[in-house]
């Protein structure tokens, strides 16, 4: 039986891909040589670049995350043999240069103004990277709670967050409303941050900066949406959320229905668990006008 | 004169990485330690992943280096980013030592990457520095479909082989190498993207 050129080409890839994640047996490197012969592939068609570059942004996330760092002692022993694969020798500052990273742990949470771009095609694409990247690296962030898909989300990292956020904040239709403290609510230590909200893909994120952290014992923050399609005495539930870390946040939004037309976005603060309809008792941020 | 020129590998690269391996070829010796430093990290989590106890991947830290320094000359900037090709050369070394022990499977991360808790990241200064090539590889996983990026996950993160990824998934064995390979291919193609530049031509 012979393979069509399309189905010969997919196969070759998964030899390919499987080279590339696991490794083959001697069978299956022979066989892929002689299809790698056939197809005359250009070493740009091999996908270990892509694994390695995904590996490498997945090292990036445990590192942020987990704080993974080569165990010192190990260090020592790579520099101390190097000099045999290396050719040449170097002293003993080589060693004592080199400190222990710092605890991560004890340290104050950065504040970053969010930016806003004027967003061309061009510099969409090209500044999506670097965007996701800054964001990544500059935010604190916290957790997602009442999420829709709480079950194995994919892929939902903080950083993949911030990406999503940037990619929305680039889309046709994307009104992005700066935050303010209506009632000079004590909730707020610090104004900043904002709504990123897109009717048509009804999706969403908060950017919270200020915000008191709770105690989900006793008090959650919830959001509400106002829509121009419904009455302001009834506004959108928009998912009960708490801030465990100072700092800066990113929180997807989770309207529990469907938005015609956002006009405003409400924060207030509910007893755990959050209530069906708020009596704004405290309203600490509101974006866009009600 | 027409060149191409790859789109996403420029500043940061230029940036974070100043070819550390190239300097090592050429005899450098600061730029072991820096290079150490730079990509430690990088390796030692992948030998996390793939060893099943820290006495082992300390062993295959040690060896992925020793391949790094006998194969610092091969690098390439304009092939790949210099982080890339430290991933590479790693994962390639981690497959033959996995090989050799006649590993049937390896172990999974403690905090796999979807876990439904999100990353914290306290401290502002814990720079992490992705390349472009790794940025825009995580850019089109997160923006492929769930299956898709789930299926890459699985087998690139958590080393799981086709068949564990199947019963996992609840999927077809072909389904899943489908959605790896075509997951990939998108990958590819954006870490492969050209512009072409018209050097000192017209506009």
């Amino acid at each position: 039986m012979s393979l069509s050129p399309s189905s010969l080409r997919d196969y070759c890839d998964d030899l390919l891909v499987k080279d590339a994640i696991y490794g083959l047996r001697p069978t299956e490197t022979q066989e892929l040589d002689q299809l790698l012969e056939k197809l005359q592939l250009p070493q740009e068609e091999r996908f270990e670049a892509p694994v390695a570059a995904l590996d490498a942004g997945f090292a990036a996330i445990e590192k942020a995350g987990d704080q993974i760092d080569l165990p010192h002692s190990l260090r020592s022993r790579i520099l101390t043999e190097a000099p045999q694969y290396v050719g040449y020798d170097f002293d003993a500052r080589d060693h004592e240069e080199f400190e222990p990273p710092q605890s991560r742990k004890v340290v104050e949470s950065h504040r970053a103004k969010p930016k806003r771009w004027n967003w061309s095609t061009r510099e969409k694409l090209l500044g999506l990277v670097a965007v996701a990247s800054l964001s990544f690296a500059m935010l604190s962030v916290t957790g997602v709670l009442d999420s829709k898909n709480s079950d194995e989300p994919a892929l939902k990292t903080q950083i993949s967050l911030a990406q999503e956020m940037q990619i929305l904040a680039a889309s046709e239709g994307t009104q992005r409303l700066p935050w303010s403290n209506p009632t000079n609510d004590a909730a707020v230590e610090g104004l900043g941050g904002e709504v990123v909200w897109n009717d048509a893909e009804q999706k969403g994120y908060m950017v919270l900066e200020g915000l008191a952290v709770n105690d989900p014992k006793t008090q959650q923050y919830q959001l509400w949406i106002f829509d121009k399609a419904r009455s302001d005495d009834l506004p959108v539930d928009g998912g009960v959320f708490d801030v465990t870390e100072s700092g800066q946040v990113i929180v997807p939004i989770d309207n529990k229905l469907s938005i015609t037309e956002a006009k405003a976005f409400a924060v207030t603060i509910e007893a755990a668990g959050g209530v069906v309809q708020s009596k704004r008792e405290r309203l600490p941020l509101l974006a866009g006008e009600i | 004169m027409l060149l191409v020129k790859k789109r996403f590998r420029k500043e940061t690269e230029a940036r974070v990485s100043e070819s550390l391996l190239e300097k090592i070829a050429s005899g450098d010796r600061s730029a072991v330690s820096d290079c150490v430093n730079r990509y430690g990290g990088l390796v030692w989590s992948l030998a996390r992943r793939f060893t099943g106890s820290q006495a082992d991947a300390e062993d295959a830290v040690q060896e992925i280096f020793i391949s790094l320094w006998k194969s610092a000359d091969r690098f390439d900037s304009s092939k790949s980013s210099e982080m890339t090709f430290v991933a590479m050369i790693a994962r390639r070394r981690l497959i033959d030592l996995n090989r050799k022990k006649q590993t049937a499977s390896r172990a999974i991360p403690s905090q796999p990457l979807d876990s439904s808790e999100p990353v914290m990241v306290s401290d502002p200064t814990a720079q992490v520095e992705l390349t472009d090539d790794a940025s825009e590889a995580l850019r089109v996983l997160s923006e492929l479909p769930s299956d898709q990026q789930r299926a890459i996950k699985l087998s690139v993160y958590n080393g799981l082989t086709h068949i564990q990824i199947a019963e996992k998934m609840s999927l077809p064995l072909g389904t899943v190498k489908t959605h790896i390979r075509r997951g990939l291919v998108k990958v590819r193609e954006k870490l492969n993207q050209s512009v072409i530049v018209n050097q000192g031509g017209s506009t």
